[in-house]
This record gives structure tokens, C-alpha cells and sequence, in this order.
């Protein structure tokens, strides 16, 4: 069959897609919905016979345009039930760490021992916290843990203000952290050990000039959910980084899609620990709450958060 | 659906065409794009971001300590989710990408999905590393189907896109009449004269000679009447007489 023929045949049925794509681009069409997938295959097929026939690259051009689109619409979007997501993020993603399990361990080492290591190190040595991080920081950690704003509670327009504050700083940090794992993992490594250093040093600072208890009434709450969530994001990245230097049996592009993917639930598991972690430090953790009281809830969250990440450390 | 980062055995590695089949069983043609066209779709939507950032900033801003909470959370969204949700709602596209033609697919000519595009976008901040996209742009320029890092762990390609209006032409040669080829032409030969007959009016003269006046013992004719006949068989091949 000649092209002009071939056109004038099928003129009709590639309008109709057409017609029906636009539908469904548009928005819900039950109607189209249901058709197009029939009309889709057979269009399918005039470009295959186009091709193979050699009608030429403006035909083959057009046709493969509409058969992409087609394609987006019968194969596009997966609908994940928020109820799979919880149910994931307890269950699949201890799961996954369970299988990475010192991979695991190394990245909350990674950022835990610098931080305790640092924080000790301050209180006897206290002058070392001015070599890992510079004085107006300090300063700054001085003037915050001085004021009354922390012991007595803030106002709480200024709650929604540090809110937006600590989700846009922490989980920024968080996702960089994971970022930096595509770098063959010196990123993740990075900033594990020097988020690690910094907040070991200026917690210490703060401890060392007897400002200890104000600290920690603040810090006990969140801290559990924030700093594990950084270790978390650390192993994200370090999980992609690795599979880059050892890819096993598969090209080095193939790994890191697959430990990507493995990755990316435990990713979306720090946000939310983050989040968590941001609402407590904004609402909670400044709140004028009698001190005991805040031990006591921080404490049980430490104690839930454990609970929570120590299964991934059993045997499976 | 093949697989990812798989090649298939049409693609030509010198082209920056690849090819990916569809559970149907037809190839569709993947047509990748580079890192400038890339850039300057990434300029655009950086401005469109900022642009949209002023007027929230100042509305926000009245509402005192609570609107600026509210502010840096708007912001952290447009710097971590702005391209995700494009992506996702507007199949692949961002403003940036739509206005440049631009599109993200999956590695097999997929639609993105969450996972992919999430994955390529929270990346980004390794890609844009140490400065102004460095990474990005060194792993574009070495990997096969110019991806940036992003792009290698969600499984992902850029690629062009045409407008929805481009429709094939009916070939209309004036003066031309459709004459058969003296001998049998073998399929790739008869697409070889078609698109010839296509592409001719984008050339000059000169051009159209030069490439006719190679097929003088096919046609027996030099210069603008060799072109002439080349177009003629052309039409025959479509069908008219």
C-alpha cells in the first residue's frame, strides 16, 4: 500500500486518539477512558507497519509522537493508598534496614560518635569547641540558652515562626545529607561527621558554661526524632554511594537506581521524622511545660523512637 | 516494559535518538536533550520560582512572626517539592521544561511516577554541587543517554517533545509529475527518496543538487532535473500517478 492510501485510511483512527487523548489530558473522561486503550493499540500497530514499510521520517515522526502519549495515559501514574504508606514505613522500611544492617550501624556511628565524642571532649577541654566551630556561634548558643524565652516559654506566634524556621533548616539538612550520598558518598559522609562535630561542639559549649539543664529540657524532646532522622538520611545517601563504588554484577547506573529506590522509603521516613521533630522543637520543647514533665515525655520519646529503629538491629 | 538503562539494539550510539518498546510491541523513539536547552529551562522555572516567591513573601509578611513561619515553609516546599509536583501533575513537565519542550520519562519512555521524580529532584543538590550544576553537568556530558546524576539513580531520561499540532503534510510538489523508478528500490532506498522529496525545500539549490547529482545513474540527469526526478519517483512511491 502506498503512503498516501495508507494515510487517507488511517486519517480517522488517529484523529480519534487524538480527540481522546486531549480528553483525557484534560481531566476525568470515563467515556474516553474506556476506549482508548482499543483505539491506542491499533495505532500501535500503523506505526509499526509504518516504520517497516519506510514511509518516511514525517509519518513515522507523527505517529511516534501520538503513540508516546498514549502511552503516558495507559501507563502513567501508579495511586499509592496513604494506608500502604504507614503500613510501609513501619513495616518495609525496617525491613530494608534490617538487610543493610551495618551499613545501618556505620551511619549512625558516623554522626552519633563525632557528636558525643566532641561534646565530651568540651567539657574537658572547653577551649577545643572554638576550634570546630567559630566563636560568633557560640555566642549566639550563649545568648539563646541565657534568655528566658527558653525556660519560660515564648509567645506562640513566634512558635510558628520557628516552625517554618526548623522545617526548612533541618530537613533541609536532612535531604542534603541523603543528596550527597550520589557523590560516591563522600557527600553523606561529609556532612554526617560534620553535622557530628558541629552540634557535639556547640551542645557542649553550652553544657560546659553551666547551661546544661536549659539545654536539655529543650533538646531532650526533638532530639530524638532529629538527630537519629539525620543518621537515617546519612545511610540513604551512603546506600546509593556505595552501590556507585561497588556495583556487584550490574553496571554502575543500574546500581544506583536500584539502591535508590530501595532508599527512597527510608527518605520519606526521615522528612516525616524531621517534621515531627520541627513541630515538637517549635511547640513543645520551648513551651513554659515544668521540666520534669519534659524529661519525662522526652524521655519516652527517645524510648519510642529506639523501640521503633532497634527492631531493625534484630535478626530478621 | 524493558528494562531500565537497558540499550536497545536499534539505538545508534553516535545519535542522540534511543529507542524503548512498549508492552504493545512498537518502538517509540526517545529524541534526548542536552545540557543547554536542559539550563535554560532550569533558568526559567528558578525565575518563575523567585518571581512567585515576592508577592507570597509580602502578603505573608503582614501577618508578622506567624507569616514569616509560614513563609519559610512556602519556601522549603518551592525548593524541594516545586519540580516534583510539575512533574507529576503536568506528566513530566515543568513550566520551565513545557515552555523549551522539554519532558521527563522514564528510562523505558514511561511516564514519571513518584519514585522517579522525587529521586531525581531531591538529587539535585548533589548535581548542582560545588558550584552552578558542575556535577550535574559532567555526568551529562559522560554518560550515554545524558543524564545528570538525578537522572541515573530515579531511571530517568530528558528528552524533546514536539507540539501537539505538528501533522504530516501532504507532499506537495508543483511542476513535479510521479514518475516510477527505472529499477526496484529496496525499502531503505524508498524511504531515502521520500524524506529526500520531505527535506529538499528546507535546503538551497546547491545543496539539493549536490545530493541529487549523486544518484545521476539512477536518474540519468544532472543538476535541478535530476532533482526533479528524484522528487518524481518520490511521489510515485506515495501513491499518486
Amino acid at each position: 500500500m502506498r503512503r498516501d492510501d495508507f494515510v487517507a485510511m488511517n486519517r480517522p483512527l488517529w484523529d480519534e486518539l487524538e480527540q481522546l487523548l486531549d480528553e483525557l489530558e484534560d481531566g476525568d473522561a470515563p467515556g474516553a477512558a474506556q476506549r482508548m486503550p482499543a483505539v491506542y493499540r491499533r495505532v500501535c500497530a500503523t506505526l509499526s507497519l509504518a516504520r517497516s514499510r519506510g514511509y518516511g521520517r514525517e509519518l513515522v515522526d507523527e505517529l511516534n509522537a501520538l503513540v508516546l502519549r498514549g502511552y503516558h495515559q495507559l501507563y502513567g501514574r501508579r495511586v499509592v493508598v496513604p494506608a500502604e504508606w504507614v503500613r510501609y514505613a513501619l513495616v518495609g522500611v525496617i525491613r530494608q534496614l534490617r538487610k543493610d544492617r551495618w551499613l545501618f550501624i556505620a551511619s549512625m556511628a558516623l554522626f552519633f560518635v563525632p557528636f558525643v565524642a566532641t561534646m565530651l571532649a568540651v567539657q574537658i577541654w572547653p577551649e577545643f569547641a572554638f576550634s570546630v566551630v567559630g566563636p560568633e556561634m557560640l555566642a549566639d548558643m550563649e545568648a539563646m540558652y541565657d534568655s528566658k524565652d527558653i525556660r519560660e516559654g515564648r509567645e506562640s506566634s513566634s512558635d510558628l515562626y520557628m516552625f517554618g524556621f526548623y522545617i526548612r533548616n533541618n530537613v533541609g539538612i536532612g535531604f542534603r545529607t541523603f543528596a550527597g550520598g550520589a557523590l560516591f558518598g563522600l557527600g553523606s559522609l561529609f556532612f554526617l561527621v560534620y553535622n557530628g562535630l558541629v552540634l557535639g561542639a556547640a551542645i557542649g559549649h553550652v553544657m560546659a558554661i553551666g547551661h546544661g539543664v536549659t539545654f536539655w529540657q529543650f533538646g531532650i524532646g526533638h532530639g530524638s526524632f532529629e538527630l537519629t532522622a539525620i543518621g537515617l538520611a546519612g545511610y540513604c545517601g551512603l546506600k546509593i554511594g556505595l552501590s556507585m563504588l561497588s556495583p556487584g554484577r550490574r553496571s554502575r547506573s543500574r546500581a544506583m537506581y536500584e539502591s535508590a529506590r530501595e532508599a527512597l522509603p527510608v527518605v520519606w521516613v526521615t522528612f516525616g521524622m524531621l517534621t515531627i521533630a520541627a513541630f515538637i522543637e517549635a511547640f513543645w520543647s520551648s513551651s513554659g511545660v515544668p521540666i520534669l514533665s519534659k524529661f519525662i515525655v522526652g524521655g519516652s520519646l527517645w524510648l519510642l523512637v529506639g523501640a521503633y529503629l532497634g527492631r531493625a538491629l534484630q535478626r530478621g | 516494559m524493558a528494562e531500565p538503562n537497558q540499550r536497545s539494539a536499534l539505538a545508534l550510539p553516535i545519535d542522540t535518538l534511543r529507542t524503548s518498546e512498549t508492552p504493545e510491541g512498537v518502538e517509540v523513539g526517545l529524541r534526548l536533550a542536552g545540557a543547554p536547552v536542559r539550563f535554560a529551562a532550569w533558568l526559567l522555572d528558578t525565575l518563575i520560582r523567585t518571581a512567585a516567591m515576592v508577592p507570597i513573601g509580602m502578603i505573608l509578611g503582614t501577618f508578622g512572626d506567624a507569616g514569616n513561619g509560614m513563609f519559610l515553609l512556602v519556601l522549603f516546599f518551592s525548593e524541594w517539592f516545586y519540580p516534583v509536583i510539575c512533574e507529576l501533575y503536568w506528566d513530566g513537565q515543568t513550566p520551565g521544561k513545557k515552555m523549551f519542550d522539554l519532558k521527563v520519562v522514564r528510562d523505558d519512555g514511561a511516564a514519571v511516577d513518584w519514585t522517579a521524580s522525587t529521586l531525581r529532584n531531591f538529587l539535585r543538590f548533589a548535581d548542582f554541587l560545588p558550584v552552578g550544576y558542575f556535577f550535574g553537568l559532567l555526568s551529562v556530558l559522560v554518560t550515554d543517554e545524558a543524564k545528570r546524576l538525578g537522572d541515573l539513580a530515579a531511571g530517568t531520561v530528558v528528552i524533546h517533545v514536539d507540539r501537539k499540532d505538528v501533522e504530516l503534510q501532504a507532499l506537495d510538489l508543483p511542476g513535479v509529475t510521479p514518475l516510477m523508478p527505472p529499477v526496484h528500490l529496496t525499502q531503505k532506498e524508498q524511504a531515502a527518496l521520500i524524506e529526500f522529496a520531505e527535506r529538499a525545500n528546507e535546503w538551497t539549490e546547491d545543496r539539493q543538487i549536490e545530493l541529487a547529482d549523486q544518484l545521476e545513474p539512477l536518474t540519468g540527469e544532472f543538476g535541478m532535473p535530476g532533482v526533479r526526478r528524484l522528487q518524481g519517483y518520490a511521489l510515485w512511491l506515495l501513491g499518486r500517478r
